[in-house]
């Protein structure tokens, strides 16, 4: 599903990631931990091809970052949800139509987009938050959305940066608990996080980076 | 067919998500589109002055005496397909006579035993349709007619008038094309910032998997709402600015401003849509990756 073979990245000013090998197949759960600056971002934009190798190859989904052209890049993006570190949330709408915009991308009936987003609100607690903008919201609150927002479109693949960092230990909990439902019922995972009493002992396989390498 | 109409709405909706900028871009849509209609208007009516006066410009031939009514009206037809002349009016001895009495209240034939008055002809030029009216070769034609004695005719305020004309003309034009180029520059820098200012929205689209069309197509909407909303602003606001100039003009000189208004709002509204939207296009491109 995700096949990262010998690739290196490095950023003009320096940073990024070196001589990475890794297979992630369907339907895993995979962890990747690591210190803060170590590279853990970076591996998930090559995922999603934001950044494109410059040494190595990235297979993800049968698409091929080497001679990747841009006009592809909505295909392969949209089979997979994306929880960005720092959110992303579009600041011009509100929780509903920022959660509802992968569902219009992929061009769902109304009706439906309505139900599931409410659904999935619901889910994350966000039900009384709907016409709430971004800026209007806790930064726990817009964490949990913007997993909505990755989850809504019931994605092949579900990359998470740090999807907790901004959530107290319960609601943390809660969120892998989810992660682990969607992930029975078939979406791959790939989760970057700091937090490895969270994680540990859950039985997921757990790759751990430091300065740019993974060391297994 | 719901993505189509999703787009259509984030286009409108847009509009109001982002208030600020979008009553920038109308407003400089607005104001430089006025400019721009009040210099169309002024070149269309630039022709209505010289009209005006030309109309009054007038040639007055003197006929020598001895030829007969016939030959007379036969000069009058040739000197009709002249190129240049509008009309001419045949004033023959008798209305000459006729003339003068009502002019001095005296007959002439009691003055001086006979009718010395000559017959002529007053010719009248084009008005229209040309850029710089030339006397001269009028004048020449009508020297070479046998019963031609003599033409009087204001040369030097004529070729005044025609001359300023053709100059005042030309810096109308000119006046009109720099005003076109003043507009996209400043509507398309107007709308290249506000597209800047949601740089990372486009971003983040595209990050969630939205098709390059997909992002630009709400730009599109929102251009062309921008351009027909201030194009249409500026119409309005030439119109009732031409309807008081108007009542103002009528009680000095009886000259009216001549515009279509359906035509002036359709070119305005085409101009504003055309820059509006080109505008968006291109600066979209910009940050679509
Ligand atoms: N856009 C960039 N330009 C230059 N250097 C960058 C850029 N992004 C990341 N880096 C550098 O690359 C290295 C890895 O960064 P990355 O964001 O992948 O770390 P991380 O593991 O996600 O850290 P954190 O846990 O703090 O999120 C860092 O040293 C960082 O300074
Ligand atoms: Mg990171």
């Amino acid at each position: 599903m995700i096949h990262l073979d010998n690739v290196s990245y490095t950023f003009k000013k320096g940073g990024g990631v070196t001589n990475v090998n890794l297979d992630i197949n369907e339907s895993e759960f995979v962890f990747m931990i690591g210190p803060t600056g170590s590279g853990k971002t970076t591996m998930l934009r090559l995922i999603y091809m934001d950044i494109l190798p410059q040494v190595g190859n990235i297979v993800v989904n049968k698409f091929t970052s080497s001679g990747m052209k841009p006009k592809k890049l909505p295909k392969l993006r949209q089979k997979i949800g994306m929880v960005f570190q720092n959110y992303l949330l579009m600041n011009d709408r509100d929780l509903f139509e920022n959660v509802a915009l992968p569902l219009h991308v992929l061009g769902f009936p109304k009706r439906q987009i309505t139900e599931l987003v409410e659904k999935s609100l619901d889910e994350f607690g966000l039900s009384n938050k709907v016409n709430h903008y971004p800026h209007e919201l806790s930064g726990g609150e817009q964490q949990r959305a913007c997993v909505a927002r990755a989850m809504i479109k019931d994605p092949d693949i579900l990359l998470a940066d740090e999807p907790t960092g901004n959530l107290d230990p319960v609601t943390s909990f809660e969120l892998i608990k989810i992660f682990e439902k969607i992930n029975k019922a078939g979406t791959t995972i790939l989760m970057a996080s700091h937090n490895y009493n969270l994680i540990k002992g859950r039985g997921h396989r757990i790759i751990e980076i430091q300065n740019g390498s993974v060391r297994s | 067919m719901d993505k189509f109409s999703f787009l259509i709405a984030e286009g409108f909706k847009n509009i109001f998500r982002h208030k600020l900028t979008s009553s920038a871009t109308i407003f400089s849509i607005f104001l430089t589109l006025s400019i721009v209609g009040f210099l169309i208007l002024a070149n269309q009516n630039t022709n209505k002055i010289i009209e005006y006066l030309r109309a009054k410009y007038k040639i007055e031939v003197f006929f020598k005496e001895g030829f007969t009514d016939d030959e007379l009206n036969n000069a009058i037809n040739q000197i009709g397909s002249i190129k240049g002349v509008r009309s001419t009016t045949l004033i023959s001895k008798k209305d000459a006579e006729k003339i003068f009495k009502s002019q001095f209240g005296e007959d002439i034939f009691d003055l001086v035993g006979f009718n010395p008055l000559p017959a002529s002809c007053v010719v009248n030029v084009e008005k229209d349709g040309i850029e710089k009216l030339e006397i001269m070769p009028i004048i020449k034609r009508l020297e070479m007619l046998p019963v031609v004695d003599e033409i009087k005719y204001q040369s030097g305020l004529i070729s005044r008038i025609e001359s300023y004309y053709e100059r005042f003309s030309q810096i109308a034009i000119l006046c009109f094309i720099l005003s076109l180029a003043i507009s996209i520059f400043v509507i398309s820098n107007t709308i290249r910032l506000t597209i800047f200012s949601r740089k990372n929205l486009i971003v983040s689209f595209q990050l969630i998997g939205a098709t390059r069309s997909f992002v630009r197509f709400p730009f599109i909407v929102e251009g062309l709402f921008h351009g027909f909303f201030g194009s249409m602003l500026s119409a309005i606001a030439l119109y009732f600015l031409i309807d008081y100039g108007n009542t103002v003009i009528d009680d000095i000189i009886s000259f009216k401003i001549n515009f279509d208004p359906y035509l002036l709002s359709a070119t305005l509204i085409f101009i504003g849509i055309m820059i509006s939207t080109i505008g968006s296009i291109r600066a979209t491109s910009k940050y679509i990756k």
